[in-house]
């Protein structure tokens, strides 16, 4: 046992662990040691690419936002750079570097994709192809992904059915944007929410009293 | 069909606030004399496990509430190779909430806040324990104070008590409405983790002082917290500094529930220039008296399921209610505390499992706005104080030992995990 004389207290470690001042010489055995020595290389280095990937990406767009004043003052570019960093970390940070479920990163890419698409659209001067074709597509690859996990992952659906489920809610949104007026082509929209509808029918149908359950606790209060 | 259950009063919360920074596990631990075999532990894992149902869980999307289902994948043990406290990896857990680990003579087990407290992680650490003694062949005679692999699951165990204790009839709000806190801030460690420091020391003489202080171990734990923070705090000015404490209602509402059942008093004291410690003694000894009484637990009960059953708050969707939860946890919640000192008591074993125990602690994870949090736990008259910090300043535990050292006389014996240094 070392002694501190500066803390006041005892310890089997070489070092102080409260001052860090060298007590001994020898090393404890390693089946003597309280804790394990841990590889913090590892940490500091997905730590680092995080932050690195967040502040390159506000550079970046700092960098083409001055670019743009200078160069090109009328049109604001910039913000196709902005979205798309935005995309870029979201796919980094949730989808590539978290451990998030899967049907969580599909409806992260569904909802950030359609929204970098969505500015370049409007960036355009009006929102036109986004919300006519690419909005109800993305939506709708979306739903025929997670139901193809769902068969692929078979006895373990129940983890998908919330992701299903925000899909097929999902899916009625080009409906609504096509009645209110934002959208002007139908079958994309229609396409969308047919696949959701059948989806939950499919569902209904094939596992009827666990699906109902499923919702039930779902949509518990 | 699976089992499933809600996710309990206070275990909402943790769930909806749980983040990078604070990850809503906490750990308790056993030491033993021996190296521990972790073929053996799974084996007694695998055998315990089927009499915590609650605890083998994973967590499920819901539209107005998240819930918990039961998980019939297989838990497995795992050598310690990250810091203690780590957000639970879903992938790597198989989607439990819990996950055991070990390290030379230590058996861990951390716990994500939602599925349980410290009483039920206890628990089920020691029924973990006994399993893996006997399975390693040692004979040991029980006394009722734990609970045996081969017991019938009581159904009150998976009981959310809060529902059970709530009084309609009484104030659903406490009276006293706790002051902002002097808080700790510091320079996050580098790698981000958490560093532990724990002290070892004679728990019957720290209890004997403490008694001759005329307060309890908690109390005279509590007031030298509240001191060293003082002493150790950057302004130079009077401060309120409260210390949160966790009580285990279970000790004053019987329960049997291995969910979480508890609540949080905070023990507050506006320290002054020329307080003395017998005066911080004093004030800290009567908050601790006072919310600890059961009418003030009661309001705290009344209070969480008022909050739970109120309609609005129910039918607004997670993704809305979250953010606005973690909202007013980290600027009304983690506001009114310096930091969690949380104390399991001296742990009931049966007395032959005793001599193969060296010692047993509790790790509270600590927070953005509590980066140092404290844990205490006795076994075999050995107190483990674990202070466990996000932060690279740890001017404060050093002289937390040096106070109270100075303070009994005793002789305390110190180790850390190294993070971050």
């Amino acid at each position: 046992m070392n002694r501190c004389s500066e803390c006041e207290i005892n310890t089997k470690q070489r070092a102080c662990p409260l001052c860090h001042q060298l007590l001994s010489t020898t090393d404890l055995p390693k089946e003597e040691r309280a804790y394990p020595a841990y590889d913090q290389k590892r940490f500091k280095v997905k730590d680092r690419l995080a932050k690195f990937a967040v502040f390159g990406g506000i550079l970046a767009t700092i960098i083409c936002l001055l670019v743009n004043i200078i160069v090109m003052p009328r049109f604001l570019w910039v913000f196709y750079v902005a979205v798309a960093v935005f995309y870029l970390l979201v796919s980094l940070n949730h989808t590539i570097l978290s451990p998030s479920h899967l049907g969580g990163k599909i409806i992260a890419q569904v909802v950030s994709l359609t929204f970098l698409l969505l500015v370049i659209d409007a960036m355009t001067g009006s929102l036109q192809w986004s919300v006519d074709y690419v909005m109800p597509l993305i939506i709708l690859a979306g739903i025929v992904l997670i139901c193809m996990l769902i068969i692929k992952v078979r006895m373990k659906w129940t983890g998908y059915i919330s992701f299903l489920l925000m899909m097929i809610g999902l899916g009625y949104l080009p409906l609504i944007l096509y009645f209110t007026g934002v959208s002007h082509v139908l079958w994309p929209a229609v396409s969308a929410a047919s696949l959701g509808t059948v989806s939950f029918i499919l569902m209904l149908l094939i596992a009827n009293e666990s699906f109902m359950t499923q919702l039930m606790r779902r949509f518990h209060l | 069909m699976s089992q499933w259950y809600k996710i309990d009063n206070t275990g909402k919360i943790f769930h909806a606030v749980s983040s990078s920074s604070n990850s809503a596990v906490y750990r308790v631990s056993a030491t033993l004399y021996e190296m521990i075999d972790p073929e053996v532990l799974q084996e007694a894992l695998d055998i315990v496990a089927i009499r915590f149902p609650t605890l083998m869980v994973r967590v499920r999307k819901g539209l107005f509430w998240d819930f918990l289902e039961a998980n019939d994948d297989s838990l497995l043990v795992k050598e310690e190779t990250d810091y203690p406290c780590a957000p639970i990896d879903r992938k790597e857990n198989n989607a439990f909430l819990i996950r055991v680990l070990y390290f030379n003579k230590r058996i861990s087990v951390e716990v994500f806040h939602s599925v349980t407290d410290g009483g039920g992680a206890q628990e089920f650490l020691k029924t973990l324990v006994y399993q893996y003694l006997y399975l390693m062949g040692k004979n040991i005679m029980t006394d009722g104070t734990i609970l045996l692999p081969e017991d019938e699951v009581d159904q009150e165990e998976s009981e959310d008590s809060f529902v059970r204790y709530v009084n309609h009839s009484e104030p659903a709000k406490s009276q006293d409405k706790d002051q902002k806190a002097y808080q700790l801030s510091g320079t996050e460690l580098s790698p981000r983790g958490i560093n532990l420091v724990q002290g070892i020391m004679d728990a019957g003489a720290l209890n004997t002082f403490a008694k001759s202080q005329g307060t309890s171990l908690t109390g005279l734990l509590t007031s030298v917290l509240i001191l060293t923070i003082y002493e150790e705090r950057k302004k130079n000015s009077d401060a309120y500094i409260s210390v949160a404490i966790p009580v285990n209602l279970r000790k004053v509402f019987p329960s049997k529930t291995m969910r979480n059942f508890f609540s949080v008093s905070n023990i507050g004291v506006q320290v002054k220039k020329d307080m003395t410690m017998d005066e911080i003694i004093e004030a800290v000894t009567r908050e601790l008296i006072k919310k600890t009484e059961k009418s003030f637990l009661q309001r705290g009960i009344n209070h969480f399921v008022s909050f739970q059953k109120n309609l609005l708050l129910r039918i607004v969707p997670v993704f809305i209610k979250y953010p606005i939860m973690r909202f007013a946890f980290n600027s009304v919640g983690e506001n009114r505390k310096t930091l969690t000192l949380t104390n399991l008591g001296n742990v009931k074993v049966p007395d032959e499992m005793r001599p193969f125990i060296d010692w047993m602690d509790i790790v509270l994870y600590p927070t953005k706005k509590s980066p140092i949090n404290c844990g205490a736990a006795t076994i075999n008259n050995k107190l483990t104080m674990t202070f466990a910090r996000s932060i690279d300043e740890n001017e404060f535990i050093k002289a937390f030992f040096k106070n109270l050292t100075r303070m009994t006389g005793l002789e305390v014996t110190v180790h850390s995990n190294g993070w971050g240094e």
